[in-house]
């Protein structure tokens, strides 16, 4: 039984720690928990104005897993548009970091991280557009006045 | 001899051939070991003829094949350092690498050869030894002092480990006393023995701490006591901390002095050994004295370093530190403040050392308890639970894991299966899965230890499952129960539960001994016998002369009146002959004084059964006389 | 250690006794014979002779759970036959279990929430309590931002207090019955448990370190 050098890494060196500002526009914020352990699992995106992914952050308290997990997921999803890392599936992120089966959890939360990030920046700038198009019609009534 | 042995039924005035023996409890400890016997409640350490209850944990193995055991064996260190094996406990269960990280050289290792368990074996003289081995030669002795004093045959016993001990450590002590004849009742752990020694006779309730520093190994408990129940809440230590740790330190600064001064340095591992030694009685000194000297000789030349309390203190705080770590991990683990804590037992020969005394009692706010001799305390209470299992008792010992049990799964992640500090006996099982589609056989690895990766934990078996049906990846369910018993032993069982397939289990124990190994040992210890046949004899002789003693002692006491003055000056002096033989190791002596002295009984032994019969006889009407006699 | 192939597994809840043929009442020892009998599958409540409430007296738990271990622990059966002492450990392993899972607020509250059908959420699927994720999370950062043993300190006495406010609620809970108040609550209790858990290595760490 080899030791998964990947998931040593990833738990030794986790890569892209850290916090982006949630309140910014460009950022999506993925909040997720394990209901069992306590586990709690952050995990964001900044989004150019092309819609690629520039930048990933996570911050993970859990077990060596979940770190791993969360911080591969960093790695892959930087440079990649939000469609294609809304396709990153637990099993790719097990299977890479060679998870075993009692820890496969930890990447199904990852995948539900990654998701609910994406998902919170998609409903932030579909807030947006619905605020500019009140604020442009806003500012067509005054001229209008 | 027999001819003493009349009484009228229903009377035992004295121990009985053919009654069952007392099981013994035995302390092994790394520098001394302890065998003491309970009768009654009131539990007593087996001495030898000096009234010495401590044997020396040190075995020395002659040219001829002949052991020695105990304070002899020590007396060879001088002049045969390197057939003497000594602090054995501290490879109990280990591996030729384990021994190599616990530090300092030890030329003594054995390689092991292809095909072998990973099982350390010591050279000593022409042999290769494990801990096993020499660990069942001090039972041995053991097992020939407590026969000696008890005048019986004594072979089953209840025997202390530490309670850090993992599993291998506890299967190796098992393995040992199975070799010297000693059937284990209970593997007990040190410091719930030290407890159960310390709250029978004192009526203890509330929440009492056992801090226990030997020579090798370190253990600190929790215990709730109530209305008899000790309740172990948590506990914690290291398996390779002790005095002799102190001894290193001590040591190692002498022989720096020593090179510093140009002078021979240690060469091989008698030089170690004597060095160690020397360190050994300086620190001895420095529990009364606040300086002392330490005189080593090597290679012939004498060297003398001046140490003082202080100083050593400061070398051995960070090992202190230590303890104290852990016992906060412990606290924090049972939940429980230091304030919360009645009282702290001092257990292990380490706790003499003044520093240590203080950092305990600073710790605990309060003054540690240490009126039951710290070196026989564990042996006393191991004695107890000795009777409790053979006679029966009030008390009840819970204990618990000291380690997590667990798994581990690819990736090299530890899946912990039973977590530190559960009750024991315990059984839980956990569902595995296949990862790959088809997948016909499955590893498994065991671990014990608290850290994530599985290299980091101490390896306890691998085994492999075998005849899984093909079946998609994660379909199979493969439930694997693990039930440590209460000795804390551990065993693994595995089934595949969607299908009836019969499975098959590989084991490779990783440090233990093979059944095939035990049946050789056995086997060597028959060829070594030689010696062992001989000291048997000795301590057969020596039975057979106590057994002698006690008997006309009991027979003196009720029917003295039956010998005239110069007959009893007589039978006194034959008496008196065979105590003094008796010490001796010449079996023939023994043998002889024994013979000559119930050879003087004889007369009283035929008064004695005369009026044994009378008084039998006395009273009865001649109806029952006849039906007696017929 | 040593390793049997496919256990044999207790036999089930055994209706007679397996020494003497008598029918037995799931009692740990048989009426007639007085033999022990196996654990069998009893509810945990059942085998310390507790009601199926989350209010449990721990001291008569304590006391219970000592009573039974005097009469069913492997030394007690250390002269009995093997199959005897077989028994007794399968005995005292249940009981360890039913006493360990009744003695843990969180554990108990899992097991009475499971019997009355509170749908808990397995492993592998996020929890979906937006409110307590980021509480939880801000907790664990703060904490991890704490920089010595007194605002662990101040920390820990907040979420234990907390936690004793939520187990105070939790009777009432499972008394009427709120599946949802009782799911709710668990959530809640497992990250205030691991909260507690990390503030202890914290705190224990920040110790070690300033010695």
């Amino acid at each position: 039984m080899a030791y998964s050098e990947k998931l040593l890494d990833h738990y030794e060196n986790p890569r892209n720690i850290g916090s982006l500002d949630k309140d910014a526009e460009d950022v999506g914020t993925g909040l997720v928990g394990a209901p069992a352990c306590g586990d709690v699992m952050k995990l964001q995106i900044k989004v150019s104005a092309d819609g690629l992914i520039e930048d990933a952050k996570f911050k993970t308290f859990g077990c060596g897993s979940a770190i791993a997990s969360s911080s591969l997921v960093t790695e892959w999803v930087k440079g990649k548009t939000l469609e294609e890392a809304g396709t990153i599936k637990n099993t790719d992120i097990a299977r890479h970091l060679a998870l075993p089966p009692v820890k496969i959890h930890c990447s199904v939360l990852a995948e539900d991280a990654i998701k609910a990030a994406i998902a919170d920046f998609r409903a932030k700038a579909e807030k947006k557009q619905a605020q500019d198009v009140e604020s442009k019609t806003d500012e067509r009534i005054a001229a209008a006045e | 001899m027999t001819l003493l042995d009349i009484h009228e039924p229903g009377q035992t005035p004295l121990p009985h051939a053919g009654e069952a023996a007392p099981a013994v409890g035995i302390d092994l400890g790394t520098t001394n070991s302890v065998v003491a016997v309970s009768r009654e409640g009131n539990p007593e350490a087996l001495r030898d003829d000096h009234g010495a209850a401590l044997v020396p944990s040190v075995v020395y193995y002659g040219t001829d094949g002949h052991v020695e055991v105990g304070r002899a064996a020590q007396a060879r260190l001088a002049d045969e350092p390197d057939r003497i094996a000594s602090s054995i406990k501290r490879l109990m269960g280990r591996g030729a690498a384990d021994v190599t990280a616990l530090g300092g050289v030890r030329a003594d290792v054995v390689e092991p050869g292809s095909g072998e368990t990973d099982m350390v074996r010591l050279r000593i003289g022409a042999r290769a030894l494990t801990p096993v081995e020499i660990s069942a030669d001090i039972l041995r002795a053991l097992r020939g002092r407590a026969e000696a004093a008890l005048g019986r045959t004594v072979d089953r016993a209840v025997v202390t480990v530490p309670a850090y001990f993992d599993d291998a450590a506890r299967t190796a002590t098992r393995d040992a006393a199975r070799l010297a004849g000693l059937e284990v009742l209970r593997l007990v752990n040190e410091p719930t023995a030290a407890a159960l020694a310390y709250g029978l006779d004192k009526a203890v309730e509330g929440i009492y701490a056992v801090y226990d520093l030997g020579g090798g190994t370190f253990d600190f408990s929790l215990l709730r006591l109530e209305s008899g129940v000790f309740q172990v809440l948590a506990t914690g230590g290291d398996a390779a901390l002790g005095g002799d740790d102190f001894d290193h330190a001590l040591a190692e600064q002498a022989l720096a002095e020593r090179t510093a001064r140009g002078e021979p340095g240690t060469a091989t591992a008698g030089d170690a050994k004597i060095a160690l030694m020397a360190a050994r009685l300086a620190k001895e000194a420095l529990s009364d004295a606040v300086q002392t000297r330490l005189g080593i000789t090597l290679s012939g030349t004498t060297s003398v370093h001046a140490v003082d309390r202080e100083s050593f203190e400061q070398l051995i705080a960070p090992l202190v530190d230590r303890t104290i770590e852990i016992c906060a991990r412990v606290l924090a683990d049972a939940g429980l403040e230091p304030e919360d804590v009645r009282g702290v037992v001092l257990v292990g020969g380490s706790t003499r050392v003044p520093l240590v005394r203080r950092r305990v009692a600073g710790l605990f706010g309060k003054p540690p308890l240490a009126d039951i001799d710290p070196d026989e305390v564990v042996a006393l209470g191991a004695a107890l639970q000795a009777e409790a299992l053979t006679v029966g008792s009030d008390t009840l010992l819970l204990d618990v894991t000291p380690l997590s049990l667990g798994i581990e799964t690819m990736g090299g992640i530890v899946e912990k299966v039973i977590p530190r500090n559960t009750p024991i006996p315990v059984s839980l099982a956990q569902e595995f899965t296949t990862y790959q589609d088809g997948q016909a056989a499955m590893a498994l690895h065991v671990v014990q230890g608290e850290r994530e990766m599985a290299e980091d934990c101490r390896s306890l078996a691998r085994f492999e499952l075998h005849g899984i049906p093909p079946m998609a990846a994660g379909a199979a369910r493969i439930r694997v129960a693990f039930t440590v018993d209460a000795d804390g032993l551990l065993t693994v069982s595995a089934e595949e539960k969607t299908t009836g397939v019969t499975q098959r289990v590989e084991v490779k124990p990783t440090y233990g001994i093979s059944e095939e190994d035990m049946a050789r040992m056995l086997y060597d210890s028959l060829e070594h016998a030689q010696s062992d046949m001989e000291g048997r004899l000795l301590v057969e002789a020596r039975v057979e002369a106590r057994r002698l003693l006690l008997a006309l002692e009991g027979a003196l006491a009720t029917d003295a009146d039956l010998l005239t003055r110069d007959e009893r000056t007589d039978l006194d002096g034959a008496v008196d002959r065979l105590r003094a033989m008796i010490g001796a190791t010449d079996r023939d002596a023994i043998s002889a004084a024994a013979q000559a002295l119930e050879e003087k009984s004889k007369l009283f032994a035929e008064r004695r059964m005369d009026r044994g019969i009378r008084s039998a006889l006395a009273g009865l009407s001649l109806d029952q006389l006849e039906s007696k006699v017929g | 250690m040593t390793l049997s192939g496919t256990a044999a597994t207790a036999c089930k809840t055994a209706a007679t006794c397996w020494s003497c043929g008598a029918a037995t009442d799931l009692a740990p020892f048989c009426g007639a014979c007085g033999v022990v009998q196996p654990p069998g599958q009893s509810d945990h409540f059942a085998r310390l002779g507790l009601e199926p409430r989350f209010d449990v007296d721990l001291q008569g738990l304590d006391r219970r759970y000592f009573e039974l271990q005097r009469q069913l622990h492997p030394d007690r059966f250390a002269r009995k036959s093997p199959r005897e002492k077989a028994i007794s450990q399968q005995q005292a392993a249940a009981l360890n279990e039913a006493y360990e899972v009744l003695k843990t607020p969180l554990r108990r509250a899992r097991y009475l929430a499971r019997q009355l059908g509170v749908d808990l959420p397995d492993e592998g699927r996020t929890i979906d309590d937006p409110d307590l994720l980021m509480e939880a999370m801000e907790k664990r950062e703060a904490l991890a931002a704490a920089s010595g043993p007194q605002a662990i300190e101040v920390l820990a006495r907040e979420a234990a207090a907390e936690r004793a406010a939520l187990l105070q609620n939790l009777s009432p809970l499972f008394a009427a019955v709120d599946r949802r108040g009782v799911r709710a609550a668990i959530l809640r209790l497992a990250y205030l448990d691991k909260f507690a858990e990390e503030a202890r290595a914290r705190r224990f760490n920040a110790g070690t370190a300033s010695r």
